[in-house]
Formats: structure tokens, C-alpha cells, sequence
């Protein structure tokens, strides 16, 4: 055997031999490629809410899966590094807040800080974009989304000692329908890439987890983030509904047909802690496994009514139904059977709202 | 094609290639490299051609990249460290290809860049051009490199007999 062949049947068997852990290097790429934001502090506490959760209206929190974040430095440099540049100066979120760190403010969730300059803080931050400038003892630093978009200001004062100390941030925050308007939950974003193998994961025992979309919302710095949902459908007329934390975890729900026509309230699925005010906004699902249900609705104060997103699950048997809305706003439910008259649930009776 | 399902798909076709090449190449962690390798694939997503070739030839020269940019930076920190990974011969199987190993230990010893050369050509048979490519060296020096691996090779393996 001339020296070539042998070689290629050395490095062949050698490589053969190799026993490649794809999961472990899906989980790495994932981990890094939808890092999840450091300081989303929300998340902890929808975990622990979800393993303290107790059954309840067709509703089980199943379990909380997915490795956690990793543990390295935020990319100050490198493919997901923030880039400098390309931030709006002017905000296009409808709500925002501003607060004045030099006054006794309580209101500590963000607190900029250039210490280690604006890219890392930025990084920090998990920023897409970040701008700076500054101007004499004055300092702006700007922290944007991917698509330019202005998160949050913060301006700085610089101090005797040449230190930069933060003087008030203002930044985008959440409004009654998180941050987005009510009628765009279930189509707001592709599916991003490998929340569906942490969705498969977490439906494991399930059929193939379709992607349902979710909420954005604003994270303590003015940045938009997304949470992801997706829905398998499962035996016994049920179904897994699964919010995917990305690069740290998964929290699920199983919606049982069997409920009936009545809606689970599943806003343990919102992040926790939005705006401060946990529970400010529900979410409510009702998994149609037979075609039984033709809409699902929320009545508001003031006459006005909101329809919920109808998501088909293409492939599997069954519709969800999904309805955001602001819990002080909604006076009721109402489920409009296939056949018969509407099922009225109140939100003086909860956790059904049965009227 | 969307971008996100070409990338799965890409993700699903070369995955345990890229591990193997690393791990090939002397990489400590294989799987860690081939991850840092789609990472950079996704970040570069936008920029990269319908080209499904242009790609893996971008994917093996990330590969060969990360893999010397870990070497050099452990050389610093251990200079014999020009071992195959442990890991990639468990002694069970050592025992079972002596040949394997023989070649295994014999492609160790050689310096980076032959080793590079040797593994692109006899284990994914590249032809000289794509491994300039992956290597960012020119073919004449593919050409030569190539030429003092196997002859190192030769040498050490002749010994071995």
C-alpha cells in the first residue's frame, strides 16, 4: 500500500472513529448565537414561578428544560459584538421613561455606566448597536437595536476625578401590549434559529413544535427583545405551549382540548417583572384539538373588543388560540363555539373566568 | 431558500465533518471549534453566496483558522503540546488500528501547516487550489508543504515498520 492510500485510510478510520456529540455542538452555536441578554433578570423569576406554578385550568407547567447561559464574557469583540454606529437619535417607541440618577431615585434597573467605555457597557448590555460622543465634560451614549432603532439614551457628567457618573437615562418601556400593538401577537418575527431544537427539546414526547411567534417586549436597558412560542400537539387532545429562552432554557405549558371551550390563562409565560409590574399583562390560550372553536375574544373597557390570534398548526391536528391583553383592561372572555351560542367568561371569576 | 433554513441545513450537512476536521487537525475541543465555526457562518450569513461550494470552502478555512489560532496560543502556554487529542484515540481502539495510530502519531509530529495540508488532501481530498484556500498560503506552497509532510511522514513511518 503506497503511502498515500495509507494515509487515507489512517485519517478515514481516525475520523471514523471520532464520536461527534452534535447536540453539544448545536447547544454551543446556539448559546452563542442567540446569546441571551445578561442582565435579563425577568427570566429567573418566570422560572421560579413556573416550577412553583400549580395546576389550574387545564393549564400545567411542565417543566423548565435547556442548559444554562453560558458563562463567558460578554462579546465586547467578535461576530456578536455590538457595533458602533447606525443608532437613531430619536426614539419610535410609543412608551418611555426617564429616570435621574442624581435625585433619590429606587428605580435601579438600568444604570449606565462607562467604567470600562461604551462598548463594553454595550456588550453589557447585549446591544446591537451602540453610538457615544462627547462633547467637553458631557457624554451621550446611545444603545440601539439591530435595525437601528433608538433603546435608550444616557447622558454622563464627567467628574473631578475624570470619572463619567450617569445623570439620567430615558428608554423605550412597555406599554398595555408589551411593546408591540395588540393585533400583530402570533406573525411578529421568523422563527429565529435554534429556539425550534430547544422547542423540540422541551416537546419532546410531542409532535414537531410549530412556531407561533410572541410577544416583543423591552428589557431594562429600552432593548427590544422577543420571547418565542411554539406549540406541538400531543396525545390525549393536548398540547405543549413552550416560551424559549435563547441560550438559556424553556418554560412550558400543557393546554388539554379537554378543557372544553374554556381559555387557559398561561401569563406565567410573560416575563415576569416587565415594566416592573408583574401580572400587568395577560396571556391566554385555548388549544381547539376537533375544530370546535370558530374565535376567541377579549372584551376591554370602553365597548371595545379584541379578537385573538388564530395559529393553525400546519401539519398536526388542532388551532391555538391566543390572546395579550392588559389584565385591568379586559372585563371578560368570550369563546365562540363552531355551534352555539357564545360562552361568556368573567374576569371576576378567575383563574376560567367563567361567567 | 431562506437564510435561517439554508443555515440549518448547512448546520445538518457539515457539522460532524467540521468536528472531524478539527479534531483532524489536533484541535483540544473539536466540537467547541466546529461551533465557533457556524457561529461565524451565521454572523457572515448575509455576505455569503447561493454558492453552496463557496460556502464549505469558507467553512474549512474557519475550521483550519480556529484550530491554529487555539494551537499558537497553546504552544505559548505548553510548547509540546503537538500531541493528537487524546480523546480522538481512546486506548481501546488505539490497541485495535495500530497502523492508525502509527500514522496518527507520525501526523503529530508535523509541523501546523504540514499537518494542515496533509489532513485537507488525504482525508477530505482537496484538490491543491481549495486547500490554498482553507489555508490562505498559495498552491506552490500547498505544493511544498505537501511534499515535506510526506516525506517527514515517509521517513517516520518507515521507521515505525
Amino acid at each position: 500500500m503506497s503511502l498515500e492510500d495509507r494515509l487515507r485510510h489512517a485519517l478515514q478510520d481516525e475520523a471514523d472513529h471520532l464520536q461527534v456529540d452534535l447536540n453539544r455542538v448545536r447547544g454551543l452555536t446556539e448559546a452563542r448565537v442567540t446569546a441571551a441578554p445578561r442582565r435579563r433578570r425577568v427570566w429567573p423569576l418566570l422560572a421560579a414561578a413556573a416550577a412553583v406554578a400549580a395546576v389550574a385550568g387545564g393549564v400545567t407547567v411542565v417543566a423548565r428544560a435547556g442548559s444554562p447561559a453560558p458563562d463567558r464574557p460578554p462579546p465586547a469583540a467578535g461576530p456578536h459584538a455590538p457595533r458602533a454606529g447606525g443608532v437613531a437619535t430619536s426614539f419610535s417607541c410609543p412608551h418611555r421613561s426617564t429616570v435621574r440618577f442624581a435625585s433619590a431615585t429606587k428605580d435601579l434597573s438600568f444604570v449606565p455606566s462607562l467604567e470600562h467605555g461604551p462598548r463594553w457597557f454595550a456588550a453589557q448590555m447585549q446591544a446591537a448597536r451602540f453610538a457615544f460622543q462627547a462633547h467637553g465634560d458631557t457624554a451621550v451614549l446611545r444603545l440601539g437595536n439591530a435595525d437601528g432603532s433608538l433603546g435608550s439614551v444616557s447622558t454622563f457628567s464627567r467628574t473631578a476625578d475624570g470619572r463619567w457618573d450617569a445623570v439620567r437615562a430615558t428608554k423605550c418601556v412597555n406599554g398595555p401590549y408589551l411593546a408591540d400593538d395588540p393585533h400583530r401577537l402570533g406573525v411578529l418575527t421568523s422563527n429565529p434559529p435554534f429556539a425550534e431544537h430547544q422547542a423540540r427539546e422541551a416537546a419532546r414526547g410531542c409532535g414537531t413544535p410549530t412556531f407561533v411567534g410572541g410577544p416583543g417586549y423591552y428589557d431594562e436597558a429600552g432593548l427590544l427583545r422577543h420571547e418565542w412560542l411554539y406549540l406541538a400537539s400531543c396525545a390525549a387532545d393536548q398540547a405543549r405551549l413552550t416560551v424559549v429562552i435563547p441560550g438559556s432554557g424553556s418554560v412550558t405549558a400543557t393546554l388539554s382540548s379537554r378543557a372544553g371551550l374554556e381559555p387557559a390563562d398561561v401569563g406565567h409565560l410573560i416575563p415576569a417583572g416587565v415594566d416592573g409590574k408583574r401580572g400587568r399583562v395577560g396571556l391566554w390560550a385555548l388549544y381547539d384539538a376537533h375544530h370546535s372553536v370558530a374565535g376567541l375574544s377579549a372584551e376591554l373597557k370602553g365597548g371595545r373588543s379584541l379578537p385573538a390570534e388564530a395559529v393553525d398548526l400546519h401539519g398536526q391536528q388542532g388551532t391555538l388560540y391566543l390572546l395579550l391583553a392588559p389584565r385591568d383592561e379586559v372585563i371578560g372572555l368570550t369563546v365562540q363555539p363552531m355551534r352555539g351560542a357564545p360562552v361568556k367568561y368573567s374576569s371576576q371569576n378567575p383563574p376560567g373566568y367563567r361567567q | 431558500m431562506e437564510q435561517r433554513d439554508r443555515f440549518d441545513v448547512l448546520f445538518g450537512q457539515h457539522a460532524s465533518r467540521l468536528v472531524r476536521l478539527a479534531a483532524l487537525l489536533g484541535a483540544d475541543d473539536p466540537e467547541d471549534v466546529a461551533a465557533e465555526a457556524f457561529c461565524r457562518l451565521y454572523a457572515a450569513r448575509r455576505r455569503l453566496r447561493e454558492d453552496d461550494a463557496a460556502v464549505v470552502g469558507y467553512l474549512n478555512r474557519i475550521v483550519v483558522n480556529l484550530v491554529r489560532d487555539r494551537q499558537r496560543r497553546a504552544t505559548v502556554a505548553r510548547r509540546d503540546a503537538h500531541l493528537l487529542v487524546p480523546r480522538t484515540l481512546p486506548p481501546d481502539a488505539i490497541a485495535s488500528h495500530a497502523d492508525r495510530r502509527a500514522v496518527a502519531e507520525a501526523l503529530a509530529r508535523l509541523p501546523h501547516r504540514q499537518r494542515e495540508v496533509v489532513v485537507l488532501r488525504f482525508w477530505l481530498d482537496l484538490p491543491l487550489g481549495q486547500i490554498a484556500d482553507a489555508t490562505g498560503v498559495s498552491a506552490g506552497t500547498v505544493k511544498s508543504q505537501l511534499s515535506r509532510g510526506l516525506c517527514t511522514l515517509a521517513e517516520v513511518l518507515e521507521e515505525d515498520r
